[in-house]
């Protein structure tokens, strides 16, 4: 592993993240925090190989880090998960995939589609638990809704 | 605790709704916040359905009969500040803090994002296009091309939001777009990595809020929600891919003639 590659990139995949913060209009206070944690589940993807696991781990250690900067900056979770994850989203193998299916490689395309589709999977599964996890402990819901 | 009429009450929680599911909140949220915002102003017992196209309530008290109405919601963007917004107002409500006028008149303006700048956007777009192509790889001259590229797109984007088209549209031409450009520039300077300018100016593009939102609404038992969503997921990543695919397929074609 390159650790000074892996630090550019760390710093690129930050850089971005705070600018796709602004996209979706986040509060200026949270942009810094997502920004970082969207460097940190990059390089953590990076380091763990990228392959299926890596998305499940990744993913679950920024929505858990999504959850706690929540509670202690008294904000939705979503305004930090949501941002910070988007960078692990597989847009590369989606792009790869149709560059496949129209050179006529139906094979390889549909090996790498299934393969991203499967790597969205684990992200979503990862927010998912994380955020029913953290409210089971938080605290139990009101009400007889649900 | 203060009397309010439920028709009122039944208002102020809905616009609340419309509030959270306009600015791309997830379901459960929107529910939650209204049946909070109901049981703080009074109502006894209130049933909240939202979905991402609307949200509808019932909310009675003992000794009155019982109210329903219906909001549609029609317009979906990103906007993270007005969830937060939202949910700091429903929170001061249970806390009493704010009365249901101040509410209304909280939520009413949260509806209308004239407030918003559109430099965010550009500047967001263009800056993320541009860094995520040197993250996949790119050089200099692909984050010059990328960054233009983002922002060309948000400002179209911008345009077609205001002329009330298809939010796929958006997709397709911005994906188009990209992938002509990236073609170009990869044609004329060899130097040019056309994938890194792609997949980074694309980034901006992906429905990857909306696919997360989707599978936690599944997860949580908001199926109508979750499948709604993921529809929209699905058409957004079919006109993204299809605008990259046509470029590729017209730019093959060009090959076999030329």
């Amino acid at each position: 592993m390159n650790w000074a590659s892996l630090f550019v990139e760390f710093i690129y995949c930050t850089v971005a993240t705070g600018f796709l913060a602004l996209i979706f209009r986040a509060p200026y206070k949270t942009i810094p925090v997502s920004a970082v944690a969207g460097g940190f589940g990059w390089v953590v993807l990076s380091l763990l190989g990228g392959k299926l696991p890596a998305y499940l781990i990744a993913t679950s250690v920024l929505a858990i880090f999504g959850e706690v900067s929540a509670r202690l900056m008294k904000k939705p979770a979503t305004l930090f998960t949501h941002v910070a994850v988007i960078p692990l989203v597989p847009g590369m193998g989606l792009y790869r995939t149709m560059l496949y299916l129209i050179d006529g490689h139906t094979q390889e395309g549909l090996a790498v589609g299934v393969e991203t589709l499967l790597e969205i999977g684990m992200m979503a599964m990862a927010i998912g638990f994380t955020s029913i996890a953290f409210r089971r402990a938080v605290r139990k819901r009101p009400g007889n809704a649900r | 605790m203060e009397y309010y009429p439920l028709p009122d009450v039944l208002n102020c929680a809905l616009l609340a709704s419309h509030v959270f599911l306009e600015n791309g909140a997830e379901t459960y949220r929107a529910e939650e916040g209204a049946e909070r915002i109901c049981k703080s102003f009074g109502a006894e017992n209130a049933q909240i359905m939202a979905l991402p196209t609307g949200a509808i309530a019932t909310l009675s008290r003992k000794g009155e009969p019982s109210v329903t109405a219906f909001r549609r919601v029609t317009r979906r963007s990103f906007n993270l500040s007005a969830i937060d917004r939202a949910n700091d107002a429903c929170r001061k409500i249970e806390s009493n803090e704010i009365k249901l006028a101040q509410a209304v008149e909280i939520f009413t303006e949260l509806l209308n994002p004239s407030a918003a700048p559109r430099w965010h956007g550009l500047i967001g777009a263009a800056g993320s296009s541009g860094f995520f192509s040197l993250l996949f790889g790119g050089g200099c001259l692909d984050f010059a091309v990328a960054t233009l590229c983002g922002l060309t797109v948000q400002a179209i984007a911008g345009v077609l939001k205001r002329e009330d088209s298809f939010p796929f549209l958006v997709s397709l031409i911005g994906s188009m777009l990209i992938a002509l450009s990236a073609n170009l520039t990869a044609g004329i300077f060899p130097v040019a990595n056309a994938d890194a300018i792609i997949a980074g100016a694309l980034m901006p593009l992906l429905p990857g809020l909306a696919m997360t939102n989707s599978i936690r609404d599944t997860m949580r038992g908001d199926l109508v929600s979750g499948v709604a969503r993921a529809a929209e997921v699905v058409l957004v990543s079919a006109s993204l891919a299809a605008g990259v695919g046509i470029v590729l397929g017209l730019k093959e074609f060009c090959e076999r003639v030329l």
